[in-house]
Formats: structure tokens, C-alpha cells, sequence
């Protein structure tokens, strides 16, 4: 089947990808662009016996930007493969669009043009003649609404139709002083086209003229090399100088700048009215309470609770079910199992580890649906506004806001939506900061040494803690933008869309997708994570342990086996000789007395598997390493147990505290609800320890999972390797410091 | 007069946008020119942020952006 590839360009905001989604069987592709952090979409549908691919380009308001998506945009237009451009507007705001459509229009490209937002246009009264637009334009206009599906299949079959057409009329004219040096280079090239490369210049005359008199670089590098360019550069230079006096300016980025701002307004003109407007639009009269100052500010934190509480509460309902599945499928698995070690690698190792993944996905997925809420409504330009102020002092974004909270939930999906941030410096800035925000996943270690050495107020300590990791946070993100990402802020100016009702269909399509990737990614990496664990904390087995302790047990067995007898034997003789005493109440007293005995054997039992346990882990890789590397930790306080549990919480935070509890021979199933484990940690942990293990977990690198997806999102190995120094950092010397300051109030 | 001095519901003309390169070009790719009118809109806590209208835009700038912006005030 024959393919037609389409670059998709527009600026933000005018509903490109909800028009491309509402062609009618169009199936969503979505991946990255080679080598950075940019989404790339791709939709392919099919007509009339082609199949039809289209490139989403990001949205950008020029070609000429600073900005990441902005480069890429430019990039893939000037160097990649595609049969024509198809660029869409937003009919209610023209000649800021067309601004962008005169710089496609210099390409040279195919080009079909969506005059989106036709239905809005209208209620807005504003009429364009898109006949005449076309003219000026030298290429298609039609008018289009992705919202009604009005238009649409006009427009696929201009696109077969222009794609068929071999004729190209595109055509922009700039002011006479520009028009006059294009003449004289483009008459010069024509002069000489005998002597220019066989293959021609790859571009037509005119085009060569322009990028000549723009000094676009890569074009004059390969000019460079051709003979003609001695008489050229002459040539060349008389124009410059022509155009540097007329417009009093050798800025010719400036001059250029003008001249398609001048063919823009010129175009828009002649072809856009406006009936009569009424006073003022239904979104500003919706903002001036919803960026109120005051009033909005309340709102939108009512909304951002509001959110939160939805997250956990309808989030609760299918993590608990996930939760029963997964439990239930170990069990069922594990029943079938003989072999002990498969047994546990499969059921603990790879049920459990798969289990805790898959039961965040509901709490994730109803994250996203927030997010994209936000963005499709028009409201996170809002968030930006009301938050901007603070946030900026810190370094940061107003749209930081998001990413850092959803960071107190889990940082997987936080990472995830720091995309939000469009320019490079302040999404860095802010995925470094998240894992100070801290996750769900450390809860259960703050509940428990809240617990054991605040007794008093553990809920204010709790408070407390957040509080201090949210500020370590604002510090180091001001830290980080005036020492490391030191340069001028990129541009702030954004747009503030007009409110819209969000399109189920768009927010389904990113919601699907987003989840997705995040179980892909997370999913693989906390199962790696559970097998690193499980395979660490296992072996080396030291088999003599285990037999060591199996002796143990069984004297014990044995031991208590014989005091029953004893004690059963010692109350039937008391039944025969006492008369008081009958059978009856004898065998009672039996009853009774073995159960007592019994349950002391259990204990000693128990704690002689816990001791075994403690043994095993002690011996194992993560013992031995935790053992090696403790004396980091010593000028914090901490014995080889904390540092054991540390690093294991490196691989998943939440095993943090059941590590410890095997460490404390309080055995495997020890969770913050186990009531020895705050008692045991207030005999053996000073309190300036436990204080620096409490701020140590709070600020150290997040778990594995979540340093895959910063990898992806940062964009490289090097910046796990600094957002590792950085926050190892940041939790020794906190934890240092709270190590000494904490003995002032013992 | 500068854009960042004005206050909510004013109008005014711009007549000089004095900033550098990458921001110049992006406050022009918004509208945000000479002999343009610009309305006040909406000014936020500590006058950080200001919302205006634009040729029909809404746009939220900084208000050291909006300094950098000089305006001549319609009556």
C-alpha cells in the first residue's frame, strides 16, 4: 500500500492531536524522539487505498526557538523524510498562527492547512474567507473543528488530493526591500547554473536566495565548498548591505523576524472579520475567580485535596483487590511448588514483587486522569499562575507543583509527570527534588520510629518530617538553579487557553498510554528490584546455620515434649491418691498445663527461628555488604543492621522496615503495626541514631523503579550519577547534623 | 511607563519591548509588540505573575517579563 508521510506542526494549544485522534479508525503510536525526552505520536489510518501516516510534531509557537521541543520540531522538518506538512491553526486567533505558517511556508514542503476551531470561530463571530486564504497562501486552507468532527474528511482527501498534485504554488512575499535582493542573488544563481553541483542545490533557487540572505549556517557550509562562492559572497554582500541600511539593522534574525510578522498580519487582514464582540468572554469572566489572588489560591487547594483524597479513597477499593489476587495466586502457586528455594523465588520473590506493582496501577491511573484533567481543561496554565510566585524564588516553575506532590504518593509516576515542564532547567531542578517529597513507600519507617522515640507526639514528629523534607527540597532546588543550572531563566510568557471541556477521547488515549509505560517500566524494574532482593538476602546460605538450628528446635521439641509428660504424670497421680481431686478436673488441669507448657516452647521455638533468621541474613551478600560498608555510617550512629536496612531500602523503600525486623530477630512478617519492633529499636538504638536514620531515609536516593524512569526522563546514566552524590549528600550531612543536634535533648 | 506598573482592568499601547534575544523573540511570537493594545487582567499574590489580554489572547508573564516592556497608557 502506498504510504503518504505528513509532518503534523502547530502551535500549543490549537487541538492538532485531538484532530488527528478524531479521524475515524486511526490507531495511536507512541514513543520518543531519537535521543531526548520528547514524546513522538504517530497516528496511521487509511484512504482510498493509501495508508497514511502522520507524524505529531510538538507544538511550538516558532521554528526559530530555543526551547527542546522546539529544536526537535525544526529538526525533524529540516532533516527528516515526509511527503508533506499538514499544519493546523486556531481559526479564532489567525495571525499569531500564521506566523508559524510563514515559516513552513519557506520550506518548500507540500503543505495542507486545518483552519481548526471553526465551530468556536463562529460562535465568536468570526468569519474567514478560506478561499482567499488560500490564494495568498498558495495552498489549501479548509476550515475544520476536531471538537464536531466538522471538516475532517474534506480535509483527508485534500491531503490524498495535494499529495497527488505534483504542482507547488506555496509563495510568500516580503516587503519590496527583501523582494529586490532575492532578484539579484537568484538571477546570480541562475547565472550560473552550469556551474553548480550536478544533482542541483537541493533546493529551488529561491529558497537557496533566502537562506543565502538569512546566513542560515548549515546552508553556507555547503556553499562554501562550491567554486562559484568567491563572486557569490560578493553579490551577497552588496544585498546585505542594501537591506542593513534600508531596515537600520544588521539583525537579520530581527529583520526577517518582521518581515514574516508583517506577511502574517497582511494575510490576516485581508481575510479574517470580526462581528461584534461581546464585553468580555466567558473565560475571563470564570478567571477572575479562578486566579483571583486570594480566592483562587483556596480554590485550587480545595481542588488539589480533593484530587488526593480521591486517589486514596476510590483508589483503595482496587489495590485491595489486587492485593487479595496476587496474595491468593502466591498461595495457590506456592501450593504446587516442592522444591523450597523455587518455591521462594516464585511466591516471594516474583508474585510478590510483580503484586506491589501492579497495585499501585489504580492509584496511578487516577493520578494521570487528574493531570490530564488539569491540561485539557486550560486549568494548569492557571495552576502555573497562582504558584509561579513562590515557586520561582525557589527556583522552580509554578507547574512544579504537580510532579512534587504526586512525588508524596510514589515517584515513579512522579518522575513521569514532570513532562509538564516544558524547559529543560526547571523539569531537572524539580525530578532532583522529588525524591525528598517523601513517598508512600517510607511511611511504614516513619510510623515506627515516630512511634518508638517520639511516644509522645508521634504525630507531630510525622508532620514534622514531611515539613523538613518539602524544605531540604525548596533549598536544594534554589541551590541547584543558582550553582549548577546557573544561566537566565528560559522564557516564562505562556498562553492561558480558553477554558474548554476536556475530550474523553484525548484523555483516554493519554491516561491508556502513560499506565502503559508505567507498568512496562516499573513493572520490569521492581520485579528485577524483588529478584535482587530475594536472591541477595538468600543466599550465600550457610547451610550449617540452618542445621545448627534444626538441632536446636528439635531438642527443644523434645525437652518440652518431655516436661508434658512429667507434668500430665504428676497431676494423674495427684488424681489417684487425692479423692478430692476426680479425673474429670485432673484431665482439665492436663489440658491446661500442656498448654502452658506448649506455648513456652512455641516462644522459644520462634525465637530461635528469628535468631536463625537474623543469622541468615547476617551471612547473606546483603549482610556481608551491609557489614563492609557501615563505616560511612558510623559518624551518624548506625550499626550494621540500619545500614543493612538502608540499602535494602535502595532496592524497594518498604522493605526497609521488615529488614529490620529480621535484623532485630523479630522474623520475616515484622510491618509497622508489629508492636515489638518499637519496643526492641528504644532498647537498642540511641536516640540520636534513630533521629539520623529517620532523616537519612527521608533524603536518600529513591528506589530502583524510580531511578529507571528518572534515567529516562533526565535523559542519561551521568544524571543518576549526580542525582545519586547529590542526595547521598544531602542525607549524610542532614543526617549528621541531626545526629549531634539530637544529643542537646537527651 | 513599564507593563508590570499597570494596574487590573487598565489599558495600554506597548511601545518598546526591551528585552534579549530568546525572549524578545518569544513575547513577539505571542503578539507582544510595538503598537499592539494590551489589557491588565489579573495580577497574583505579591504581583509575581500577570495575566493579560493580548490580540484576543490570554497570556500569563512574570512580572520581571512585564518590566521589560514599556507602554503607553490609554486613558
Amino acid at each position: 500500500m502506498k504510504q503518504i508521510k505528513i509532518a503534523l506542526v502547530g502551535q500549543p494549544n490549537v487541538g492538532k492531536t485531538l484532530l488527528i485522534n478524531s479521524i475515524s479508525g486511526s490507531k495511536l503510536k507512541v514513543g520518543n524522539f531519537a535521543g531526548v525526552t520528547v514524546e513522538k505520536k504517530e497516528i496511521s489510518f487509511e484512504h482510498e487505498g493509501y495508508e497514511i501516516i502522520i507524524t505529531d510534531l510538538p507544538g511550538t509557537y516558532s521554528l526559530n526557538d530555543y526551547t527542546l521541543e522546539e529544536r526537535v520540531t525544526k529538526s525533524y522538518l529540516l532533516n527528516d523524510k515526509y511527503d508533506m506538512i499538514l499544519n493546523v491553526l486556531d481559526s479564532t486567533n489567525l495571525e499569531r498562527n500564521l506566523y508559524l505558517t510563514t515559516e513552513l511556508l519557506e520550506l518548500d514542503a507540500k503543505m495542507v492547512i486545518a483552519l481548526n476551531m471553526s465551530d468556536e470561530a463562529q460562535k465568536e463571530k468570526i468569519t474567514i474567507d478560506s478561499k482567499q486564504l488560500s490564494s495568498i497562501l498558495g495552498t489549501p486552507c479548509l476550515p475544520v473543528s476536531a471538537a464536531t468532527k466538522q471538516g475532517i474528511i474534506p480535509l483527508v482527501e485534500q491531503i490524498v488530493s495535494t499529495y497527488t498534485h505534483t504542482d507547488n504554488t506555496l509563495k510568500v512575499t516580503y516587503s519590496e526591500s527583501i523582494e529586490e535582493q532575492l532578484e539579484s542573488v537568484q538571477s546570480f544563481l541562475e547565472s550560473k547554473k552550469s556551474q553548480l553541483p550536478a544533482d542541483g542545490l537541493k533546493v529551488s533557487h529561491r529558497r537557496a536566495a533566502v537562506l543565502l540572505l538569512q546566513e542560515d549556517p548549515a546552508f553556507y557550509k555547503v556553499i562554501h565548498e562550491n567554486p562559484i562562492w568567491i563572486e557569490l559572497s560578493d553579490v551577497l554582500k552588496k544585498s546585505l548591505k542594501q537591506i542593513y541600511d534600508f531596515h537600520n539593522t544588521k539583525d537579520m534574525l530581527e529583520i526577517f523576524h518582521e518581515e514574516r510578522h508583517a506577511f502574517a498580519k497582511g494575510a490576516a487582514l485581508e481575510t479574517v472579520k470580526v462581528g461584534d464582540q461581546k464585553g468580555t468572554t466567558l473565560t475571563e469572566k470564570i478567571d477572575s475567580l479562578l486566579i483571583h489572588k486570594v480566592f483562587g489560591l483556596f480554590i485550587f487547594l480545595g481542588l488539589m485535596y480533593g484530587l488526593f483524597q480521591a486517589t486514596f479513597t476510590i483508589g483503595a477499593v482496587p489495590m485491595d483487590y489486587i492485593d487479595g489476587l496476587f496474595g491468593w495466586f502466591g498461595e495457590t502457586i506456592g501450593g504446587v511448588i516442592s522444591n523450597e528455594a523455587v518455591r521462594s523465588l516464585i511466591v516471594d520473590g516474583i508474585i510478590a514483587g510483580v503484586g506491589a506493582v501492579v497495585m499501585f496501577l489504580p492509584n496511578i491511573i487516577i493520578l494521570f486522569i487528574g493531570i490530564a484533567l488539569l491540561e485539557n481543561t486550560g486549568y494548569m496554565s492557571r495552576v502555573a499562575f497562582l504558584l509561579d510566585g513562590i515557586f520561582h524564588k525557589f527556583g522552580l516553575h509554578g507547574k512544579s507543583f504537580i510532579p512534587l506532590v504526586a512525588g508524596f504518593g510514589c515517584s515513579v509516576p512522579a518522575y513521569m509527570s514532570a513532562r509538564i515542564l516544558k524547559n529543560e532547567k526547571d523539569r531537572i531542578i524539580t525530578m532532583f527534588i522529588i525524591g525528598f517529597m517523601s513517598c508512600g513507600a517510607k511511611l511504614p519507617i516513619f510510623v515506627v520510629f515516630c512511634g518508638a522515640f517520639f511516644p509522645d507526639a508521634p504525630g507531630l514528629a510525622l508532620f514534622l518530617i514531611y515539613i523538613l523534607g518539602i524544605l531540604i527540597g525548596l533549598v536544594s532546588a534554589k541551590i541547584l538553579k543558582v550553582a549548577v543550572f546557573k544561566g537566565n531563566d528560559e522564557p516564562f510568557v505562556m498562553e492561558m487557553p480558553k477554558y474548554r471541556a476536556p475530550s474523553i477521547r484525548l484523555m483516554w488515549n493519554m491516561v491508556s498510554a502513560k499506565s502503559y509505560s508505567y507498568l512496562k517500566k516499573a513493572g520490569t524494574y521492581i520485579l528485577a528490584a524483588s529478584m535482587i532482593i530475594w536472591f541477595a538476602s538468600n543466599y550465600p546460605k550457610n547451610l550449617e546455620l540452618g542445621i545448627e538450628a534444626k538441632k536446636v528446635e528439635s531438642a527443644i521439641t523434645e525437652d518440652y515434649a518431655h516436661q508434658v509428660i512429667l507434668s500430665s504424670d504428676l497431676i494423674n497421680q495427684k488424681a489417684t491418691t487425692d479423692s478430692t481431686f476426680n479425673q474429670e478436673m485432673a484431665n482439665k488441669e492436663i489440658e491446661s498445663a500442656t498448654k502452658e507448657i506448649e506455648d513456652a516452647r512455641d516462644k522459644l521455638i520462634s525465637e530461635n527461628t528469628f535468631a536463625l533468621q537474623k543469622a541468615e541474613l547476617e551471612h547473606s551478600a546483603l549482610g556481608i555488604i551491609g557489614k563492609a560498608t557501615n563505616w560511612f555510617f558510623v559518624p551518624l550512629g548506625f550499626d550494621w543492621r540500619q545500614t543493612v536496612a538502608l540499602e535494602m531500602g535502595l532496592l524497594a523503600k518498604e522493605v526497609a522496615i521488615s529488614t529490620l525486623g529480621i535484623l532485630y530477630a523479630l522474623g520475616e512478617d515484622v510491618d509497622q503495626e508489629n508492636q515489638s519492633l518499637p519496643t526492641v529499636l528504644q532498647k537498642e538504638v540511641p536516640f540520636n541514631s534513630a533521629v539520623a536514620f529517620m532523616l537519612f531515609s527521608l533524603l536518600y536516593l529513591p528506589c530502583l523503579a524510580a531511578v529507571s524512569v528518572f534515567k529516562k526522563e533526565a535523559g542519561g546514566f551521568k544524571y543518576v550519577v549526580y542525582l545519586f552524590l547529590f542526595t547521598t549528600a544531602v542525607a549524610w550531612i542532614t543526617g549528621f547534623i541531626g545526629y549531634h543536634i539530637s544529643n542537646l535533648f537527651v | 511607563m513599564h507593563l508590570n506598573e499597570l494596574e487590573i482592568g487598565q489599558k495600554a499601547t506597548i511601545t518598546g519591548v526591551h528585552a534579549d534575544g530568546e525572549l524578545k523573540h518569544r513575547l513577539y511570537s505571542f503578539g507582544i509588540r510595538p503598537d499592539t493594545e494590551v489589557t491588565m487582567k489579573n495580577i497574583s499574590l505579591n504581583r509575581a505573575n500577570m495575566q493579560i489580554l493580548i490580540q484576543k489572547s490570554l497570556t500569563n508573564l512574570r512580572a520581571e517579563e512585564a518590566q521589560q516592556i514599556a507602554v503607553q497608557e490609554l486613558k
